[in-house]
């Protein structure tokens, strides 16, 4: 991995070493004479010969932890956690309501038998949608 | 959920008090015996008649926590107009189930009785007397008042914090 990333800026030495069994058939060992006949022959310095693009993400949602469990809500509530290598976690999803509010499935329907209210504005609850 | 959840305010209560500078009238929060039960101790916030005196409250949670509140009370008397004089019961909105939110924790809770006694309310009194001369306007006699039971009944610096 380490290698294929120096692709993109490596030492000249480095450089010498990979691109050379490619694009020259010139016997092996003289380094710096041949570096020097590459640069004014304009032929390519390097080629990429391997790109690995890397990408950061994350929930694109207003609340990422439960209120009520204070656990992240695409991770199993704070119930289910300890169970959390079983397939009951597949159970614990999360769900917004038309607020736009996230909490587990779990907490909101423990809460709303209590009051039918979300717990962070307080407005009459409704499910928007389930599942992650 | 009730006893992991308290694990979670324990650890958090634990990082940030009395460390922390965004509570500096919350002296200690501590659990007793149980998760299910706390006391704490406050100083009076700045510019209020309560600053500079210390009182304790006994956090007492139930097992249904966080869809019911917990319940809070003074352990020594105090004089305001929203809190009993006898039994240290406190009258506030957020302490009822039917105002009651389960994203409150603890230090959410104790926040608001520190707002509380900055910002009285006299139409819901649970002390007559003093809240009559909160309506009356006569704020002299207010703070003098409250000022005369929190140096007789005020927590003092030798009885230490309650734990």
């Amino acid at each position: 991995m380490a290698d294929e990333m120096d692709v993109d800026v490596p030492p000249v030495d480095e450089q010498q070493q990979q691109i050379q069994p490619q694009e020259q058939e010139q016997p092996q060992p003289q380094p710096q004479p041949q570096q020097v006949k590459k640069t004014k022959s304009s032929k390519k310095k390097f080629e990429v010969r391997k790109w690995t693009a890397v990408a950061f993400w994350s929930w694109d949602i207003k609340v990422e932890t439960c209120a009520i469990c204070r656990n992240h809500v695409m991770e199993p509530c704070i119930d289910c956690q300890p169970n959390s290598l079983n397939d009951d976690s597949e159970e614990c999803i999360p769900a917004w309501g038309t607020c736009n509010h996230a909490f587990h499935f779990h907490c909101i329907a423990k809460w709303l038998k209590t009051r039918n209210a979300c717990p962070l504005d307080n407005k009459e609850w409704q499910y928007q949608k389930y599942g992650r | 959920m009730a006893t992991k959840r308290l694990m979670k305010e324990f650890s958090l209560v634990q990082k940030s008090i009395p460390s922390d500078s965004e509570y500096p009238n919350i002296l200690t929060l501590q659990p007793q015996d149980t998760l299910f039960q706390w006391k704490g101790t406050i100083s009076g916030p700045k510019d209020t008649p309560f600053e500079g005196y210390k009182w304790g409250l006994i956090i007492d949670i139930p097992h249904t926590y966080p869809s019911s509140p917990p319940s809070v009370k003074f352990a020594n008397k105090i004089c305001h107009p929203n809190v009993n004089f006898q039994t240290g019961e406190i009258c506030l909105n957020i302490l009822n189930q039917e105002h009651w939110s389960p994203a409150w924790n603890l230090i959410n809770v104790i926040v608001a009785i520190l707002q509380l006694l900055g910002n009285p309310e006299p139409l819901s009194p649970l002390n007559i007397d003093v809240s009559n001369l909160l309506k009356l306007g006569d704020m002299s006699a207010y703070d003098g008042l409250i000022k005369y039971y929190a140096v007789r009944y005020g927590l003092k610096d030798e009885d230490g914090i309650l734990d």
